[in-house]
């Protein structure tokens, strides 16, 4: 949801965060991912510094989000998973900052 | 406005970590040690031998840094390949150039005053040369190291100036130097990225 979507209730911004992408371990993965064109598993693990168990089932959630593509290509014959964001997934992003900066203009000022 | 400095800046320590592998300190330290040989023994063919290895650079990217690092594709506004084939492409043609215009005058009956400074500072100007290469390309990298090799290139070919010693010997240390700060680097590399097993998605 917007950030200009509420309907008055004082905790409808809390309730506008996107919990798929507000987790802090699915979060780092986008962090990263926003940052390069694509990426492969192995990039992602040491970058976000998630054990291989973490990391896959939190890819896989925000595959299924649509906010991730994960691909297995041949990179010079060699098998890669390569992970992108979407466009969806940059979309949902850019309205998750604008709900958190309405969320903790609201903290701020209260 | 802040946030997207910090994913700046988290792209920018990204793409660090990518060069530090010292591929490139490699291959520009090879490149200077052949041309000091080249200055030495007075054979051109040692300037090919130094700019062969280039040709590995992407090939050893491929089978080094990225089965430890992973495959990356930068995007263009945080990064990309092409920054690193800009400063390249430079240092190269800064390289040709100057080298070019010294082959043309330096060897003329007459040739101008600057050139007459040229002969008598031969390798101070080198050094100059190479310093405003490494400049370039730490500005176009933003890789820091290349800042040290400046300076480095500047020390010994004063020093080199000041102690009259045999042209190809400042620029031979200055390729070793850097060489050695390749392997340096490489060595820590590996160590910190030890090699995946293949693609682990989902295992």
């Amino acid at each position: 949801m917007a950030p200009n979507e509420t309907d008055g209730e004082p905790l409808q911004p809390i309730e506008n965060i996107d919990a798929t992408i507000h987790a802090p371990t699915r979060l780092k993965i986008l962090a990263y991912l926003s940052i390069v064109e694509s990426a492969d598993f192995t990039f992602l693990l040491n970058q976000t510094g998630l054990t291989r168990g973490n990391l896959s089932p939190n890819l896989r959630k925000l595959e299924e989000a649509g906010y991730v593509s994960i691909t297995k290509e041949f990179v010079d014959r060699v098998p890669r998973t390569l992970i992108r964001l979407t466009d969806e997934g940059r979309k949902a992003i850019q309205i998750y900052r604008e709900n958190m900066q309405v969320v903790l203009n609201k903290l701020l000022n209260n | 406005m802040s946030q997207n400095q910090d994913l700046k800046r988290l792209a920018k320590k990204t793409y660090m970590s990518y060069h530090q592998d010292g591929l490139v300190d490699l291959l520009i330290g090879w490149m200077i040690i052949a041309f000091a040989a080249m200055m030495a023994f007075d054979q051109s063919a040692f300037t090919f031998l130094g700019w062969l290895p280039i040709t590995l650079y992407v090939p050893l990217k491929k089978r080094i840094t990225a089965p430890r690092f992973g495959y990356v594709k930068f995007d263009s506004e945080h990064g990309g390949q092409g920054r690193m084939v800009t400063a390249f492409l430079i240092m190269g043609l800064l390289s040709f150039f100057v080298l070019g215009i010294l082959f043309f005058l330096v060897t003329g009956e007459s040739p101008p005053s600057f050139v007459q400074w040229i002969r008598e500072y031969t390798i101070l100007f080198y050094g100059l040369v190479g310093a405003i290469s490494f400049m370039m390309s730490g500005l176009i990298t933003g890789i820091r190291r290349f800042y040290a090799y400046m300076l480095l290139s500047l020390f010994l070919t004063i020093t080199g100036q000041i102690l009259e010693t045999r042209e190809f010997l400042p620029i031979l240390l200055l390729g070793v130097g850097i060489l050695i700060s390749g392997i340096i680097h490489l060595v820590r590399f590996t160590r910190k990225y030890p090699n995946a097993e293949g693609d682990i998605y989902g295992s």
